[in-house]
């Protein structure tokens, strides 16, 4: 049988600070039961979706007038 | 189209939707989505279900990481706020971004697979090349964000930052007690930006350097940043870097503020219903009330990640752990590389765990805390791989030590 896949760890929120790493203590209020709720969620629904491709860097257009 | 092809269309207009990017790492991979902002750690199953078809690289030195989550990019020194406490030791007169280095830092940056850029400065907000950063990075799938101390933000900037994620105002406290802190009194121009940022940018927050002096103001903030309905209040910590040197052990938390800001910080979270964070470097107060080491590791309630999960680039360009550590693993566009698993800077940094020092050796959050901040401990100690002389749990050995040197008759006993 193939293991169901797991969501291991999340962070939660962008960090805007150009300083130090964010870490959102308010989670800590939930303790394991929001652990678990939360992992099983989210081991549930986001391996149901896939990333758009990722963006090509730009290619210089071509000088017409050099070839 | 097949029921099965229907079904990966269907997920990837969802994915799409939520700004969804996918990065293959060792353990398995990460995936980022922008709406809401998160990162979530998969194992292998869930990096395949999620259609990474390449092996797993190896693991990149000891690092946990094959490259940063999240960078921080200085773009250069130039402000004219001139903050009492600024890190960068930020001057009206400094040079702005070298332009030059825009493509090929951006290409690095993207090549690497880095899901954030937090930029910073100086004012990133009055750098004449602040926008075309944001739409770079934007460009190749990263999301940026910065934090502005609100001078130049005007209506028309403000309309015209719709490439960030997130912008965080940096207001210490609100009303008279913000002058106590940054030195002048600009509160009113900051608060002004805040809310004529919250008509344009997705999420607008609130940075806050939690000072001696500050810390009375505590109730006020949150309170304020409630009536505001802000993203989230991030918390900093002082660090004794720049001009924030000087009067560092004047204005640092005392012992007493330091072992109570968790409680006190949840209760208000509570009370007034705010999403709070708090800078890494406040790891070593968190675990002195002994939180679950699962609810710490499953939310990533980590402490220093330099060099691993973080890195920073200077304005000089160089590659460094974290904006507070000087030593640079080289230049950020090879650094970010095939540098990052073997440099000897980073190494460093990552290696804290495996070989600390006590009393981190013998502490049960050492594989969260990594020691502390790095840059707290380099100007108390002379030596950034030490202890964090602040943690309560090392502030504790070194007092038993201490009295057992004073009275070594009593320690035999
Ligand atoms: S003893 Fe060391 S590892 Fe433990 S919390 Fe303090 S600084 Fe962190
Ligand atoms: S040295 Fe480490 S703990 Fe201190 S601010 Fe930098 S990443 Fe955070």
């Amino acid at each position: 049988m193939r293991p169901r896949p797991r969501v291991t760890s999340v962070r939660f929120g962008f960090n805007p600070n150009s300083s130090s790493l964010g870490i959102d203590v308010t989670f800590l209020m939930l303790g394991l039961a929001g652990v678990s709720i939360i992992s099983a969620t989210v081991s549930a629904l986001l391996p149901r979706l896939r990333p758009p491709p990722a963006p090509r860097p730009e290619t210089p257009t071509q000088d017409a007038s050099k070839s | 189209m097949t029921r099965r092809g229907l079904g990966d269309h269907l997920a990837s207009i969802l994915g799409k939707a939520v700004g969804l990017r996918v990065r293959r790492e060792a353990f398995g991979a990460i995936a980022m989505t922008e709406r809401p902002a998160a990162l979530f750690y998969l194992d292998e199953a869930g990096a395949k279900a999620m259609g990474c078809s390449e092996p797993a690289p190896e693991p990149a030195g000891s690092a946990e990481h094959r490259a940063p989550v999240e960078v921080h990019w200085t773009l250069s020194r130039r402000c004219d706020q001139a903050c009492t406490a600024c890190y960068t030791q930020s001057v009206p007169n400094a040079a702005p971004f070298n332009r030059e280095r825009l493509e090929a830092t951006v290409e690095a940056l993207a090549s690497a697979g880095v899901f954030h850029v937090a930029i910073g400065g100086g004012e990133p907000l009055a750098d004449p090349f602040i926008l075309e950063v944001a739409r770079a990075l934007r460009a190749r799938g990263l999301s940026p964000s910065t934090t502005t101390s609100g001078g130049p933000v005007t209506p028309d900037l403000a309309r015209r930052l719709t490439d960030f994620a997130q912008v965080n105002v940096s207001i210490d406290a609100p009303g008279a007690a913000y002058a106590e802190v940054r030195g002048h009194d600009r509160f009113a121009m900051a608060d002004a930006a805040l809310r004529l940022l919250q008509r344009h940018v997705p999420r607008v927050g609130i940075n806050a350097v939690l000072t001696r002096s500050s810390f009375a103001h505590l109730d006020e903030l949150v309170r304020y940043a409630k009536e505001r309905r802000v993203t989230e209040l991030e918390l900093l910590r002082l660090k004794p870097a720049g001009r924030g040197r000087a009067n560092y052990l004047e204005q640092r938390l005392t012992p007493e503020q330091a072992e109570s800001v968790l409680p006190r910080v949840l209760a208000l979270a509570k009370r007034y219903r705010v999403r709070i964070k708090f800078d890494c470097s406040f790891a070593p107060f968190v675990y002195h009330h002994a939180p679950e080491p699962r609810v710490l590791s499953f939310f990533r309630i980590h402490g220093c990640e330099a060099g691993d999960s973080l890195a920073s680039i200077n304005p000089e360009g160089g590659l460094t752990g974290c904006s507070f550590l000087a030593a640079e693993a080289g230049p950020a566009t090879v650094a970010l590389g095939k540098a990052w698993a073997g440099s000897p800077v980073l190494e460093r940094l990552r290696r804290y765990r495996q070989e600390p020092p006590e009393p981190c050796k013998g502490c049960a959050y050492l594989k969260a805390c990594n020691g502390g901040c790095r840059a707290v401990s380099a100007h108390l100690t002379g030596d950034p791989y030490a202890p964090d002389p602040e943690c309560p749990r090392v502030r504790r050995a070194a007092d038993a030590a201490r009295d057992a040197a004073r009275d070594p008759a009593r320690d035999a006993e």
